[in-house]
């Protein structure tokens, strides 16, 4: 990075915690600390829904999916609108009237404690393993393309982070959380308009998508059903809701956010507002990776993206990755002619010529990637999540490479923080003011939550300082944190649903529904985009066959 | 802390007249755009 690089990333980070900071001034009550004091506004609300969603990691590795998959990661999100309409009309108004601080406090008032206490640990188990890869895995990659050791990348982010939560609470959350998610817009706008910039002065944005196209980059939509398929029209939709339902419906990292909202008209539109925006905005992210692609079919990318993992490979004596290396820039160049053609003539023959030599550049890099998990006893090696940022440090402009990193950093922390501030909240409300210290002055629970936030965030930062030793447990982790959704979003079903159901259903409908997506995950090849849907349909099962009876309110 | 009786639950949104209104038109819009990527696909999309 460039020296005007470092100004544009250091004003930003400032500027951003600066003001959030200062928003956030006066939160001296509990319900002001962790609730705003239930006086935001819709698009505040909105932006910080949007950039909690955004970690780093979404950020960058979509991008590299557009790049090596293509679009149809878009199916993806199908779901989301739905679920937020469904959210928006059921959810909202009984979270309004309760008056809760937690999504799971609404559960004791329509079932009873345990539901609460089991929902809440599942919550702080799930979201506790998260924040910990959160703060990790956009460190590693970081690390490796600033060129830091990863102590100081996690202990720069864990401690900014840190800082400006535990002093501000949800408020610097969230106003930092919405100029977080400008800088990610802007950063987006740069990084596609850069990729289109960078074409050859005789490659029109036509032919690049042409190009991306004779490769399968442009399915955007597959009608095909396929329970094995992760990413098609029927999948999106309806596992898709059913994921966006249980992540924007029943986790507190979510659920706050619009708790905040000063009406249920502003809850609503924040909401509906992320409703309308992401589906197309995710098709801009992915599409801009897609650009990237044909930025690089005439401009060779390096064999391996992750720079300090093609150092090692160059260093090896056996000259095993040099012939690769050679096989790869033969074939890159094949390519490149070939592409050529392609958008001279749109000849079969040329086209052809192309798809062969992008084919053959894919196993080569593959055989790479091989070489790579091989030296790294058979770890497995990830090179998309580099993809991005290797154009963005190589090709962008002075002043927006460093906006695009202020983009990644923001991506980074808009999602630790919320997570940070939502673990901390569980922790305070459902069980420590629940069961430890009942009827204690306010300014005692504020002081509770903030050294709650404040150890969540030394458990986070610590996690990730080990989190290079941990190996494949962190696959483990990222596994067992999708299992439980479905049970969650059921138990749920189950708390708005006009149906009688007690305690004792709801507590044993979620048992069964944990229990049915592990043996499913365990014992089936179906993709973890039904998981939410089996959860949840066990969960209300159960519970309607086994608590029909008199509920808490009645 | 806001009362449990408020009314604000009862206001209608900003624009549309109605909720449902709203609602449908949000579903609309995603129904715009899968049918627009449908379309992209269809013509950008030449699987090798």
């Amino acid at each position: 990075m460039r020296g005007v690089d470092w100004v544009v990333l250091i004003v930003s980070l400032v500027a951003i915690i600066g003001y959030g900071l200062y928003r956030a001034r006066g939160s001296n009550t509990v319900e002001s600390y962790l609730l705003a004091g239930r006086t935001m506004h819709w698009w505040v609300i909105g932006l910080s829904i949007m950039a909690t969603q955004a970690s780093a990691i979404t950020f960058i590795g979509t991008t590299g999916q557009g790049y090596v998959d293509g679009l149809r990661f878009v199916q993806f999100y199908f779901g989301l609108p739905i679920a937020m309409v469904i959210i928006s009309a059921v959810a909202v108004p009984l979270f309004f009237r309760s008056n809760v601080y937690t999504a799971y406090e609404y559960l004791e008032k329509r079932f009873d404690s345990k539901t609460r206490t089991l929902a809440s640990l599942v919550f702080l188990v799930q979201r506790g393993l998260g924040v910990g890869l959160a703060l990790y895995a956009p460190a590693v990659v970081l690390s490796v393309i600033m060129g830091w050791p990863e102590p100081v990348t996690i202990a720069t982010m864990g401690i900014l982070v840190v800082t400006y939560t535990v002093i501000g609470g949800i408020k610097a959350v969230m106003w930092t959380d919405a100029q977080q998610m400008m800088v990610m817009f802007s950063g987006i706008v740069a990084a596609f308009l850069a990729a289109v910039w960078g074409l050859p002065s005789d490659t029109s944005f036509l032919d690049a998508i042409h190009l991306a196209g004779i490769t399968g980059k442009m399915q955007a939509v597959d009608l095909n059903f396929d329970w094995e398929n992760r990413y098609n029209l029927w999948s999106g939709l309806i596992g898709g809701t059913f994921l966006a339902l249980s992540y924007f419906g029943t986790d507190q990292s979510q659920v706050q956010r619009y708790l905040t909202g000063k009406s249920i008209r502003h809850m609503r539109i924040s909401l509906l507002f992320n409703a309308v925006v992401k589906v197309p905005l995710q098709f801009v992210i992915l599409l801009t990776g897609a650009l990237v692609f044909a930025f690089f079919v005439y401009v060779e990318p390096p064999l391996l993206f992750n720079p300090i993992e093609r150092a090692k490979m160059e260093e090896r004596q056996d000259g095993a990755y040099q012939a690769v290396q050679s096989r790869y820039q033969a074939a890159w160049s094949a390519r490149s002619e070939a592409a050529r053609r392609v958008t001279a003539s749109r000849e079969a023959s040329a086209e052809n010529a192309f798809v062969v030599a992008n084919t053959e550049l894919g196993v080569i890099r593959q055989e790479a990637i091989g070489l790579v998990e091989e030296s790294n006893n058979g770890e497995t090696y990830n090179d998309t999540n580099y993809i991005f940022l290797n154009f963005v440090i190589g090709y962008l402009p002075a002043g927006l490479v460093g906006l695009v990193m202020a983009a990644v950093f923001a991506a980074a922390m808009s999602t630790i923080s919320a997570e940070l501030n939502s673990l901390a909240t569980v922790t305070v409300i459902d069980h420590y003011r629940r069961y430890l210290f009942r009827n204690r002055t306010d300014k005692h629970y504020q002081r509770a939550a903030k050294i709650s936030t404040a150890f969540w965030g030394v458990y986070a930062t610590v996690f990730a300082s080990f989190g290079g030793q941990l190996g494949s447990l962190i696959e483990a982790v990222n596994v067992v944190g999708s299992l439980f959704y479905g049970s969650m979003l059921g138990v749920f079903v189950l708390a708005f649903s006009p149906w009688r159901v007690n305690g004792f259903g709801a507590f044993s409908g979620m048992i069964a529904g944990l229990a049915a997506v592990a043996w499913t995950a365990s014992y089936t090849e179906v993709t973890f985009l039904w998981y939410n849907l089996i959860g949840c349909v066990m969960t209300v099962a159960v519970g309607l066959a086994l608590g029909r009876g008199a509920t808490a309110e009645s | 802390m806001r009362s449990v009786d408020s009314g604000t639950e009862e206001e209608p949104p900003p624009f549309l007249g109605t909720w449902g209104r709203v609602y449908a038109t949000v579903l609309a819009h995603l129904a715009f755009w899968i049918v627009v990527f449908y379309l992209f696909t269809v013509r950008f999309d030449l699987p090798s």
